[in-house]
């Protein structure tokens, strides 16, 4: 009887172990990120390639450990891009999701800064949101949200956690409606 | 005889085959937009000012009465500007937002010269040694504007080449921002702060 409790004991903590390493398995950072752009309409969860820069300057720029992004914009999964000012009609929800698009964006020249393995990014450092805004709008903070808790969801705390601005800002290059600058390190 | 004029035909060919190709190496050198020597950025650098009517391709000398804070600071080898205004060569500025104040060919010009007041501010960290700057990271253009103007990369485009144009591709090359402002100290239409590396 004894030694049947011993087993069942055993055979649950076994159990228990396996399962969770199983969990740990399918729950890494390309898997997080797949499902996030499933979920915001990308084909396939794959990041999609890297749009061609304006002007005579680079997507990002890497100095020993530090990445320099170029401010990022909401780009749909169709490769257009969303623009128009932010007033105090502009769908709560459309805004949140231009943010979302903004973070694959930014995420997406991370990848290319840091070779083509976003494992290697060691820290988000700092978030810069730039809003085309309306004075006294009142959902900066919920748009800033959205994409600290969308890398934090990405990268995990430790590495996805930041330190960040908010900036209501007069227009955007390009009539772009929502931006966001990434700073960033390598491990 | 005749296997004589083959072997020198041969040879011919090989340097007629040949010849495009050193001249296509001579002129990846001339056209190496690579790294730069001191003289040939000081050459560019003071080619711009005078471009821009600064007397004897110099930039004015300022003086720095602020005690809280600095035109520059180094860290490690990392150099951050304070904003950088678009000083003219007899010290004004443009001041007023964009389109109802100002006009776009005089923010053209303005962002050329706070590129050149932000080349002088590295110039000062980097000891006066322009070939010590290793790297230009990252620059913010901040123009006063109001919301129906859009045309920041134009503006921002004319400091962005001009950096490659003094320092070459591989250390001139950039990430950047680009915003509006609301409001600015003292109205100044356009201005820019940076981040280099030094070697």
């Amino acid at each position: 009887m004894i030694k049947n409790i011993n087993f069942i004991i055993l055979a649950t903590i076994l159990s228990i172990n396996i399962s969770a390493s199983f969990a740990q398995g399918s729950d890494t950072l390309e898997s997080r990120l797949s499902s996030e752009l499933v979920r915001l309409g990308f084909k396939g969860g794959e990041l999609p390639p890297l749009s061609k820069v304006f002007g005579p300057y680079q997507p990002y720029v890497v100095v020993d450990k530090d990445i320099y992004l170029t401010s990022t914009a909401a780009q749909r999964p169709d490769g257009t891009w969303i623009t128009g000012l932010v007033t105090d009609d502009t769908n709560l929800d459309d805004l949140i999701y231009a943010t979302e698009l903004t973070v694959i964006s930014a995420i997406n020249r991370l990848k290319y800064a840091a070779g083509g393995d976003l494992n290697k990014i060691g820290k988000i450092i700092h978030v810069n949101t730039l809003s085309p805004a309306p004075q006294d709008y009142p959902h900066l903070k919920i748009l800033a949200d959205t994409s600290s808790d969308m890398l934090v969801r990405i990268f995990g705390y430790d590495v996805g956690s930041h330190a960040r601005t908010i900036l209501a800002v007069t227009s955007l290059p390009i009539n772009m409606h929502h931006e966001i600058e990434v700073r960033a390190e390598l491990k | 005889m005749i296997k004589f004029l083959q072997i020198i035909l041969v040879i011919l060919a090989v340097i007629v085959s040949f010849q495009p190709i050193v001249v296509a190496q001579v002129e990846a050198v001339n056209n190496d937009i690579g790294y730069k020597d001191k003289i040939t950025i000081d050459a560019d650098y003071k080619k711009e000012l005078l471009a821009l009517g600064f007397n004897n391709g110099e930039y004015l000398k300022l003086k720095n009465e602020a005690i809280s804070h600095h035109p520059y600071v180094v860290m490690d080898k990392v150099v951050h500007t304070a904003e950088v205004l678009a000083l003219r060569p007899d010290g004004t500025s443009l001041k007023g937002s964009v389109p109802s104040n100002v006009s776009q060919e005089d923010l053209l010009v303005a962002s050329r010269l706070a590129c050149v007041g932000a080349i002088n501010v590295i110039k000062q960290a980097a000891d006066g040694d322009l070939s010590r700057v290793r790297k230009i990271a990252n620059i913010r253009y901040l123009t006063l504007s109001e919301p129906e103007y859009i045309d920041y990369a134009l503006v921002s485009n004319e400091c962005s080449t001009l950096m490659v144009r003094v320092f070459g591709q591989v250390v001139g090359s950039h990430s950047r921002f680009a915003i509006g402002l609301v409001a600015s100290p003292n109205n100044e239409s356009f201005k820019l702060n940076l981040i280099a590396y030094l070697k």
